[in-house]
């Protein structure tokens, strides 16, 4: 082990309580010795850490990112301003209703426009951001009052102080800001939601394996960034008493942006930093303001260039991981002890899985024609068979990852209408990958403990540690002889490959399947690895649980499976014991070559 | 609305939308060669207008006023990709993106120093000649800039496909590990990719500025038309960007008649969200933009 740095020696509960602190102390302290000047200014930033902050978080969720969200702040501007001026309605009222327009706004927006990928949804928000202007400016002008816009806005008052630039807006805004950042990070990374949302923006496919429905809770973060963005358009137009298009033009969004870009969008404090800075820059270069734009394209292609992680990288926070960069002394061991949770209601019932008639092809090469297979619980099926004869697109139709050109999936006679990965991870079918997706930017326990986002009939774990309450994740731990790793929170990067694989492994048992669907699970494993997983997969199957094992290496295979089904050319051509698959004259065929007329057995 | 008005109105439309084709082609291109895209292009058309009314203002003959925004524009293509795109190219989709609109902003500020921040326009290459034909008046201007456009769209897709430099283009565009391992210079093509985007943007923005107010923070605007119409062609598609360019020119045209001068750029906005929404691959079906979930 590398000696344990002083940090990672504190209990879990000392960063977040530091912080806490020093915010506090930050805005009750920064009033008696800032001059109201540098208050005022400081007080603005806080406003823009607002924005930096709804934006930081939509892009932390979603891996999205957005050019609409000055657009936003000048719907909820906007909404305040038109109600208060001119219709002499509530301040807090009309501030809310801008807030839920703009979530609404942005949630209908969201939909349509997330599944689209990389530059399509930038091009988007750019041009929803263009559109908001056109209408400020000119279409909507009896309303926003064209380029002038609406002054004369009166500054609201909260438990009798009114919000004015200097003390009160700065503890309002800043108090807003501590707020915000201890609750996006208490959903980041204490939310069984927000941990599978932060795997999802990494990788959508991997997501997917424990059914999360990306799109419609990515549109929902999206609607609560866009609110909070228009709360920190309203919080602008209270600071300046005006509205008007051009504060709230493309500008707005870029300065949001440089901010994100600066403060780097891994945590939400980064952002909330930058903000300070680039407020404060413009009171140090008088022409700051003239080239405002240009200055901050060059200030985002230089941190791009040089800190592509931002500026603020926290140090802390990552050795706090990489503590334990060492090889795991002990590379997991099973104890099979435990057992692994199953759907409650489905532990008594024998189900069937079954593929029925399945036919798959690609620009005309077909990789699957008319295979029919049924998994049963308790039972291992192999499947085998040489390279590209259609294992891994079965278990793609399977999972509901592709759609077959014609076939049916049906769960116990039931066909499943449209096998999306969702539904059949919601029906206890899930499935490993040949290359193990693994997030990031998770934890190790994280990256086992978002499995419990689905999961079925039980209560969702966070990524706590499991020490009492979390029994399935504590389980599936023990089973997978990941407990010990797990605790010493390891940095995942660190993490030696056959261990991924338990963690993908033990993150889909934590979904509480009936049905697993393991894509070459032995590829890469060294001989004790595999023993391991030998175990476990005898463990599943005496759990009831129906296991799918694809795999190249046919004595581990032929070892553990029940039945094996043989493939070759996308078509299913033996199904048997593996004793009568072993001693089959086409399967030999298959793997030795036509020229082969021997008894000789498929090496074993 | 009478004949005589549609067809003026289209005409006018093919113009503008000419136009929009000339940054379109930049976005399409570099997008299929490099993947990236290259967020300048609607920056690049309206320095083209900029350096040709710096250029002129300055004593410089228009042709070499022309030719000089367009190599502004093919230089300032190349530098983005050499200083920009390649080294941030390994973080990702997205940090390209925003630094190439990163550079797009730099360039406002560099417009705002050549033209000042009020609106500009150039003196007709023709003194404003029009002839016309059955009663539809015809820009010379305009026309020259139809014609050059079409020409150069021709060009290159005749390079692409009949030379050793396009076919390795496409190759490249196809599968960059590939073409590399063949022994293509795969990062010469890309900085062929942008400098020529850049250029054909430059030369367009040129071309444009007699019929244009040339604005030194008009780039988004051009940029939001042009990527209407390199998607409405299914982004990707050369020659989808021709035909999607002139399809937002005309629809603009024909709205800001029926509605007023804003709504044709409400229109071009409109389009392009709905296209993005509902048909990301475009009209022609050439491209796609959805995320390919297969594993």
């Amino acid at each position: 082990m590398a000696p344990k740095t002083w940090l990672s020696r504190l209990p879990a509960f000392a960063i977040p309580v530091a912080f806490i602190s020093i915010g506090i102390a930050f805005l009750v302290l920064t009033p008696f010795w800032l001059d109201d000047y540098n208050l005022r200014l400081v007080g603005l930033a806080g406003i823009y850490a607002i924005l930096a902050l709804s934006l930081g978080t939509l892009m932390r969720f979603t891996g999205q990112l957005s050019l609409a969200h000055g657009s936003f702040a000048a719907i909820g501007a906007y909404t305040m301003a038109v109600g208060t001026v001119d219709h002499g309605q509530d301040f807090w009222v009309m501030a809310l209703a801008g807030v839920l327009a703009t979530s609404l706004v942005g949630y209908l927006l969201a939909r349509p426009l997330l599944r689209l990928s990389g530059f399509y949804l930038i091009v988007a928000t750019l041009a929803f951001s263009e559109l908001v202007t056109i209408l400020a400016r000119g279409s909507l002008s009896e309303i926003t009052h064209g380029v002038q816009g609406l002054t004369g806005i009166r500054r609201p008052e909260l438990f009798g102080f009114v919000i004015t630039p200097g003390e009160n807006l700065f503890r309002f805004s800043w108090g807003v800001v501590l707020v915000g950042v201890i609750v996006v990070e208490w959903f980041a990374h204490r939310t069984p939601i927000g941990i599978a949302l932060r795997a999802a923006a990494e990788d959508p496919v991997g997501a997917k394996s424990f059914g999360l429905p990306a799109v419609r809770r990515q549109a929902i973060v999206f609607a609560v960034s866009a609110g909070a963005a228009a709360f920190a358009g309203i919080l602008l137009a209270v600071a300046s008493r005006s509205v008007d298009p051009d504060g709230f033009s493309i500008g707005l969004s870029v300065s949001a942006f440089t901010m994100i870009i600066v403060g780097g969008a891994g945590a939400a404090l980064g952002p909330v930093l930058a903000a300070i800075g680039l407020t404060e820059l413009p009171e140090f270069v008088d022409w700051f303001g003239t080239y405002q734009q240009s200055i901050e394209g060059i200030i985002i292609v230089a941190v791009l260039l040089l800190r592509p992680k931002g500026l603020v990288s926290f140090a802390p926070f990552r050795k706090r991981s990489r503590a334990a960069r060492s090889q795991p002394d002990a590379s997991p061991t099973l104890r099979l002890a435990a057992a692994v949770t199953r759907n409650p209601a489905s532990t008594t019932r024998s189900l069937s899985l079954r593929a029925a008639g399945v036919t798959k092809s690609f620009d005309g090469l077909t990789a699957l024609s008319d295979v029919t297979i049924e998994f049963e619980s308790g039972r291992v099926t192999g499947i085998m068979g040489p390279n590209g004869a259609g294992k891994t697109t079965l278990l793609n139709v399977i999972s509901g990852l592709i759609v077959a050109d014609s076939g049916t999936i049906a769960l116990n006679d039931d066909v499943i209408k449209r096998p999306t990965p969702e539904a059949m991870v919601r029906r206890g079918v899930v499935r490993t990958y040949q290359t193990p997706r693994i997030f990031r930017e998770l934890s190790a326990l994280e990256n086992v403990s978002c499995g419990s986002y689905r999961a079925r009939g039980a209560r969702r774990s966070a990524g706590r540690r499991p020490r009492g309450g979390d029994d399935d994740l504590d389980r599936v731990l023990e089973l997978t002889g990941l407990t010990e790793l797990i605790h010493q929170s390891y940095d995942i990067s660190n993490v030696p490959f056959g261990t991924l694989r338990l963690i993908e492994i033990a993150r889909v048992l934590l979904t509480r399947p009936d049905f697993v669907l393991l894509d070459e699970p032995a590829a890469g494993l060294d001989p004790r690895e595999r023993a391991l997983l030998a175990d476990l997969i005898d463990e599943l199957r005496s759990e009831g649980i129906g296991v799918a094992l694809i795999e190249h290496d046919v004595p581990f295979l032929l070892s553990v499976a029940d039945v094996v089904g043989v493939m070759n050319f996308g078509e299913l051509l033996r199904t048997g014991t593996p004793q009568e698959v072993r001693h089959d004259p086409v399967v030999q065929e298959i793997y030795l070559g036509g020229a082969h007329h021997g008894e000789a057995e498929v090496v074993v | 609305m009478t004949l005589t008005q549609a067809v003026q109105l289209a005409i006018v439309g093919l113009i503008v939308g000419c136009a929009y084709s000339m940054a379109a082609l930049g976005f399409a291109f570099t997008y299929r060669v490099t993947r990236f895209v290259n967020f300048a292009q609607g920056h690049l058309l309206m320095m083209g207008g900029a350096v040709t009314i710096a250029l002129t203002e300055g004593g410089a003959p228009i042709l070499i006023a022309i030719l000089g925004a367009a190599l502004f524009g093919g230089f300032i293509g190349l530098i983005t990709d050499l200083v920009v795109v390649r080294p941030i190219a390994r973080y990702g989709l997205h940090s390209v993106g925003i630094a190439t609109l990163a550079v797009a902003f730099m360039l406002e500020g560099l417009a705002a120093k050549l033209i000042g921040r009020d609106p500009r326009f150039l003196d007709s290459f023709s003194g404003g000649r029009v002839t016309t034909v059955g009663g539809v008046r015809i820009q010379w201007d305009g026309a020259l800039l139809v014609v050059v456009t079409v020409l150069l769209f021709a060009l290159l897709g005749f390079y692409l496909r009949h030379s050793w430099g396009g076919k390795a283009m496409l190759m490249t565009a196809e599968n960059k590990v590939g073409s590399l391992l063949q022994g293509v210079r795969t990062g010469r093509i890309e900085a062929a990719a942008f400098a020529i985007s850049g250029f054909v943007a430059g030369l367009g923005g040129a071309l444009f500025a007699p019929m244009y107010s040339t604005t030194y923070n008009g780039g988004l605007t051009l940029a939001v038309a042009a990527f209407a119409a390199a998607t409405l062609g299914g982004l990707g598609s050369l020659a989808g960007a021709l035909l999607g360019g002139v399809l937002v020119g005309v629809v603009s045209a024909f709205a800001s008649y029926w509605y007023g001068g804003e709504a044709g750029q409400l229109s071009t906005v409109v389009l392009l969200v709905a296209i993005l929404s509902f048909r990301p691959s475009g009209l022609f079906g050439l491209r796609t933009g959805r995320v390919d979930w297969r594993a």
